[in-house]
């Protein structure tokens, strides 16, 4: 084909400008690290970036609220254990209370002391974090948790419990509500509750805190264990229940007459109730066995000062002392597992953290391979190119010199 | 017989002169764009071949085909380069984290993240605040540089109307010199191929040579714009379709012709295909996007409570505002009716990225169009006012007017959506973070049971009708392990009950069998006792409540767009990898066409292109043969004195 010697030099120069083109392109490739510097150079590979780097900046955030919510449960459990910690001390203290031996002015030593454990308790209950926000408020953080109105501490929060997202629909709870731990504690068992019933018993019967024995029979009301003479002149014990009436002895059985007789400790069976008294109950003496009720744990607290500055002096009196404490205690035995069950709780919701900031930790690195597959260059790869590049413009270069040079006229 | 040799040699210098003439204007002319190269033809003279010789002729070299590939080329060459110059700005404009939606969105996530770990931390709602102003500003930035593209094209428009009628005006002048006093001249013939060559470059057109030499221009549209010596001018008139946009329109007499859409090719191509195709869709979208974000924001929001107790206030401006609802139709221009009309937004995420076109097809039957892929999505006729349809998440209410046959209205539900889009809450404490319903269990409570609020289905349920109060407040009492009845807290009136409960499967509440609904949905679960009681009051005082701040987070994953298919940033990177994919498109077609022209170019060349060396053999050959000619003379001169020594 013919070639206009305006064309070869156009041509000449073109291809010098694509290679020039190319080598600046490169030469932008390796400078950046990027393969493409707009997004329309490669869009699928853009596309596909975005979807990854906003993947990323979500995992961002879920890790920078796992280390917020890290941060609310280190407080949370740093504030139960010390909480534990002083019902451990006031349990310990009952547990010496409630030794025979100790006169009227010790246990009043001790009534102060449990007195001030449960300051104690109170301010630990109010305990704010570093916003200044009262941690067992439930979402009424900014309302003191707990106050003492009329001489009756009283929860002043809600059940709130906030939550913080730490992964792709994954919540963990990151407050405790003061509802959960302190309120939701059920007197007695958990299931009933043992005491002197409504009469001044005159022996010194002791009622044990009993167990439920068959869950399925058990019947939520109000019973009272009465003490009477049988048809055998001995003393003997009847069961009625609020609602059921007479259970022991079980109808058609008549009481007094048909009463079981009582022997010190033995068990007493009733709609899946079971129960012991110890001691020497006198005829007309009564137990009752009510449904547990939700009793938080600065109550069982005052119950115990107040059982402890209780009058001790005679045999009666201490039966209603231990009677009246053991009671107590019972519910402070509910309020530590309630206690334990919490920290449990905030252990578990940790290690979730834990797991999840690995989880997406791992998925990061990931991500950040696979963009740096979708979008980095290949270093080696690149700056051979950019020689071999460098090398054909020279040649082109050279080329263009001599396509220039090149005239019939030379030699005329 | 010596009269003849000199005859002869003296044609033959004659001829050679002009040779070495034109051959002197082809090196002359090696860098004249457009230069055809051209060749002399020789002939004999006279009878039995002793008549000498002569320039019979100048041929110009010359392919009409090869010119035409040219110039296609050189059209869609252009076509596609105006294209992706915008393109490509427009491209990284949406692409950039810096600037862009998903940005803005992301840092707008990030703080409101920030929010649920500690609602009652005011640092953390002004900044979230700010994240939300951020997130405006970027709708606001990206919808401004696309209105000022707009008026660039309008402007870019109107400046190659004036090109091309100035270049089609030369055309029309040469064509009346050609058919005039400069018939078959080379020289106009080489300038017109290259004024033609020059507005193939604006636009698309195909070409008729006529016998007299002229040449007759038409647009792809079939328009005419030379013929023979009178060119038609060119002119931009207010859009029909969209007032906003230039449209291409032909004088024709004292009446202009829109040219709409129809022209093809070369810059004036690219940039009304770039117009319509790659910028109303991006803007729809675009503003589509900042419908659906103020919309369920605003929806969330306003189902919180903020720290003041009170229900949340809308936190962007409202999609129905009254000016924004009556600006959603424009009227085009030629219509000889009028009317009012409302467009309001019933579900953002329904919208399609489309605008409409109402037509009326008599004075009262009308039919909506949907641009896009101009399917009539409603049609009907006017029985009365307001007349209102319902279609793809918006209601187009036809609220008076009269109208005639052929009236045309542009329905964009979309419209100014990003402009518009404006924070309204500045003071911190009005984030409404917090739930306002409280749902909580009775001290007594002896069960395992607990209830939990799901969720506010209607805020404008009456029981939220009492700033700081829920009225009535609730209360859930059990009756049984499996039953349960509703009671009004205040009056203690039974609402409803009893109402069966299974403590395996759990239960929702709201609404009741007997369809009673507050508003808000509660949901039951475990074992609760006989007598167990659980409240739902308003949720005064709960600062630290960030349930409505947590359930705003969930609108990142929510899979509320195209159908449920994709979330809002699925939605935002479908419209990138849209225009990502075009920008790439028109830039490959780019570089193809640049390839094409560069061989149309060497095709062109190889035939009418001048090439040097060709030249210097022609000048050697031309000088030698007139060295030869006047040889000739000398020969004939020698003869005759050689005669004239004889005598």
């Amino acid at each position: 084909m013919r070639v206009s010697t305006l064309n070869l030099q156009v041509n000449a120069m073109t291809k010098m400008l694509n290679v020039q083109e190319r080598v600046k392109k490169t030469i932008e490739e390796v400078s950046t690290g990027k393969r493409f510097s707009s997004p329309s150079d490669d869009p699928v590979a853009s596309s596909k970036g975005n979807l990854i780097r906003h993947d990323n900046s979500t995992l961002d955030i879920y890790q920078q609220n796992n280390i917020l919510a890290e941060n609310f449960l280190a407080k949370t459990e740093d504030t139960l254990q010390q909480i534990s910690h002083v019902l451990i001390r006031v349990d310990e203290l009952q547990k010496q209370a409630l030794n025979g031996i100790l006169k009227e002015s010790d246990k009043a030593i001790i009534a102060n002391e449990v007195e001030q454990r449960l300051d104690e308790l109170m301010g630990l209950a109010n305990t704010k974090d570093n916003q200044g926000n009262y941690i067992f408020s439930g979402f009424k953080s900014g309302t003191q948790a707990y106050a003492k109105q009329n001489g009756i501490v009283s929860f002043q929060g809600d059940g709130g419990q906030r939550s913080v997202q730490i992964g792709s629909g994954i919540y963990v709870p990151t407050s405790c509500s003061g509802k959960e731990i302190f309120e939701s504690v059920l007197s007695g068992n958990g299931t009933f509750v043992t005491g002197d019933g409504v009469v001044d018993n005159t022996g010194t019967g002791i009622i044990s805190s009993g167990c439920v024995q068959d869950k399925n029979a058990f019947i939520a009301e109000n019973y009272s264990i009465r003490f009477v003479t049988n048809s055998s002149s001995e003393l003997a014990y009847e069961v009625t229940g609020s609602t059921s009436g007479q259970l022991i002895p079980p109808p058609p059985a008549t009481s007094p007459a048909d009463a079981p007789t009582y022997n010190s400790g033995d068990a007493i069976n009733f709609n899946g109730i079971s129960i012991s008294i110890t001691g020497l109950p006198e005829v007309g003496d009564d137990f009752s066995v009510a449904p547990s009720f939700q009793q938080n744990v600065f109550t069982s607290l005052e119950n115990i000062i107040t059982a402890l500055r209780m009058p001790d002096v005679n045999s009666v009196e201490h039966a209603k002392y231990v009677n009246e404490m053991d009671r107590a205690a019972c519910a402070l035995d509910r309020g530590m597992d309630q206690i334990i069950l919490s920290v449990t709780k905030v252990g578990t919701n940790s290690q979730v953290l834990e797991s999840q900031k690995n989880i997406n930790d791992d998925l990061k690195i990931y991500n950040e391979k696979s963009l740096s597959a979708i979008e980095d260059i290949d270093p080696a790869e690149a700056i051979s190119r950019l020689s071999l590049e460098m090398n054909v413009l020279q040649t082109a270069q050279a080329s263009f010199a001599k396509v220039m040079q090149l005239s019939l006229f030379n030699f005329i | 017989m010596g009269a003849n040799l000199f005859g002869i040699g003296k044609s033959s210098l004659v001829a050679y002169q002009k040779a070495l003439n034109n051959t002197g204007n082809n090196i002359a002319n090696v860098y004249t764009e457009g230069y055809n190269r051209k060749t002399v033809m020789l002939s004999t003279v006279g009878k039995n071949g002793l008549g000498g010789v002569e320039v019979s002729g100048i041929q110009r070299a010359y392919a009409a085909n090869l010119n035409t590939e040219l110039r296609n080329g050189i059209s869609n060459y252009h076509k596609m380069s105006s294209y992706y110059d915008y393109a490509v700005q427009m491209d990284d404009l949406l692409g950039d984290e810096k600037t862009n939606i998903s940005g803005g969105l992301n840092q707008y996530f990030s703080a409101l993240h920030n929010t649920t770990t500690d609602p009652t931390s005011i640092t953390a709602r002004q900044v979230f605040l700010s994240n939300a102003q951020t997130l405006v500003d970027r709708f606001h930035h990206l919808s401004n540089k696309m209105d000022s593209q707009y008026l660039e094209l309008n402007i870019e428009l109107s400046n190659t109307v004036n090109e091309v009628n100035t270049l089609s005006e030369n055309i029309a002048s040469i064509n009346r010199m050609l058919g005039g006093n400069f018939a078959g001249d080379l020289d106009l013939l080489d300038r017109r191929d290259q004024l033609m060559k020059e507005l193939s470059e604006y636009v698309s057109f195909n070409t008729l040579d006529k016998d007299d030499g002229q040449v007759d221009i038409y647009l792809s549209s079939g328009d005419t714009l030379v013929m023979g010596g009178r060119a038609s001018e060119l002119t931009v008139i207010n859009s029909s379709e969209n007032p906003r946009n230039v449209d291409l329109a032909m004088k024709s007499g004292s009446s202009t012709v829109s040219l709409g859409n129809r022209i093809n090719g070369g810059k004036i191509g690219g940039l009304l295909d770039y117009r319509k195709n790659f910028l109303d869709p991006a803007e729809q979208d675009l503003n589509r996007l900042a419908l659906v974000i103020t919309e369920s924001v605003n929806t969330q929001h306003q189902e919180g409570m903020d720290l003041n107790d009170n229900l949340g206030k809308l936190l962007f401006s409202d999609v129905n505002q009254s000016n924004l609802t009556s600006s959603r139709v424009i009227s085009t221009l030629n219509n000889s009716g009028s009317g009012t009309f409302t467009v309001t937004i019933d579900d953002a995420t329904d919208l399609e990225v489309s605008d409409y076109q109402l037509t009326f097809t008599s004075p009262t039957d009308y039919q909506l169009t949907r641009i896009s892929d101009l399917t009539t999505v409603s049609s009907g006729s006017i029985g009365g006012f307001p007349e209102q349809l319902s279609v793809d998440g918006f209601t187009l209410s036809i609220d008076s007017g009269a109208f005639t046959t052929g009236d045309r209205f542009l329905v964009s539900p979309t419209r100014s959506a990003s402009h518009q889009m404006e924070l309204l809450i500045h003071n911190p404490v009005e984030v409404a973070l917090a739930s306002p319903v409280a749902i909580t269990g009775d001290d007594t409570n002896k069960g395992s049971g607990a209830a939990t609020l799901e969720g506010i289905t209607d805020i404008d349920n009456g029981s939220f009708a009492t700033p700081g109060q829920l009225l009535p407040p609730v209360r859930i009492e059990f009756l049984s392990t499996t039953s349960y009845q509703i009671v009004n807290d205040t009056t203690s009136a039974v609402i409803e009950g009893p109402i069966t409960y299974d403590p395996v499967n759990g239960a929702s509440v709201f609404p009741t069998p007997g369809s009673y609904d507050p508003g808000y949905q509660v949901t039951l679960s475990g074992n609760p006792d006989p007598g167990d009681i659980f409240y739902a009051k308003y949720n005064a005082g709960a600062e630290g409540d960030a349930r409505n701040a947590i359930a705003m987070t969930d609108l990142q994953f929510s899979k509320i767009m195209n159908g449920g298919k994709s979330n809002i940033f699925d939605s935002y990177n479908v419209l990138t990898g849209t225009t990502s994919s075009k920008t790439h498109f028109s830039d490959l077609s780019q570089q193809a066409s640049s390839a094409l022209i560069e061989q149309a170019q060497s095709r062109r060349d190889s035939i009418s292109g001048v090439n040097m060396d060709e030249e210097a053999a022609n000048l050697l050959q031309y000088q030698q043969a007139y060295q030869a000619s006047a040889q000739i003379i000398a020969i004939a001169n020698s003869l005759f004195d050689s005669l004239i020594s004889i005598i």
